[in-house]
């Protein structure tokens, strides 16, 4: 047997959202349309920026190159996503501007972590947080 | 006895998958609800676009990865990078990627029907 299930945004009668032709942004869910699961999620921390980049990786053996997300926390509490500085839109590469940038990468074996350092900085530690999940890319 | 709540995509039998690709629900683990509309890869040639049409008449949700000139593994497009460059955008009827890395590579889209107000 099949069905629908479905949960409608606030407002929104879920029977009338039902109703064709649907649109699938009056719902916070409907079993029509996939959406993205959180396989695995972990953190590095405290991990030590001493190269140009320094790259720290993780094993996931998905045998897939796996859809993720990934931030990194610099020291001055800024936090980015990937192919992101952690400065304040002024400028890049002084270490007076900030830290450095960081760059996540997979492939089907690996997620990795690219933290550069800015010119002149001295070494830093980072925290890194990601959520691999089930999507194939 | 845990419990555990379970909603298939059309045309999967809830109880006959444990691969969380076949559900629109996985409570197993926690889930982000986008509701996806198209998925695809394209390989671009260095220096050109490539159009793939949505027409759902506002802007969508959409994420591309691609692979790095650098490594040749892959990383989320944004707006900028240091060694290499994909770019997209989006607007009410197309998501445009643009390939800039220096050679014909590949980029895998998501288009979901959530709108950006």
């Amino acid at each position: 047997m099949s069905g629908i299930f479905a949960i409608s945004k606030s407002g929104i009668d879920v029977f009338d959202a039902l109703e064709s032709p649907v649109d699938p942004n009056d719902f916070i869910i409907h079993s029509g349309y996939s959406t993205f699961k959180i396989l695995v999620q972990g953190k590095l921390l405290n991990q030590t920026v001493s190269g140009q980049p320094t790259t720290f990786s993780v094993a996931h053996n998905l045998g897939y190159i796996p859809n993720f997300y990934s931030f990194c926390k610099f020291p001055d509490d800024k936090v980015v996503m990937n192919g992101e500085f952690s400065y304040d839109f002024t400028g890049h590469y002084p270490a007076s501007n900030g830290y450095g940038y960081f760059v996540a990468e997979a492939d089907s074996t690996y997620l990795y972590f690219l933290v550069y350092r800015n010119d002149g900085a001295s070494n830093f530690n980072v925290n890194i947080k990601y959520f691999i999940f089930e999507v194939v890319l | 006895m845990s419990i555990i709540a379970r909603v298939s995509l059309p045309g999967i039998d809830a109880l006959g998958s444990t691969d969380p690709r076949d559900f629109a629900l996985f409570a197993d683990s926690d889930n982000i609800l986008i509701k996806e509309k198209a998925r695809g890869t394209v390989s671009i040639a260095d220096g050109y676009n490539e159009t793939i049409a949505h027409n759902l008449g506002y802007f969508p949700h959409v994420y591309v990865w691609a692979q790095s000139p650098t490594s040749g593994r892959w990383r989320l497009v944004n707006g900028y990078t240091i060694n290499g460059s994909w770019r997209f955008y989006v607007n009410e009827t197309n998501l445009i990627i643009g390939n800039r890395s220096g050679a014909t590579r590949s980029a895998t889209y998501f288009i979901f029907y959530d709108d950006i107000p």
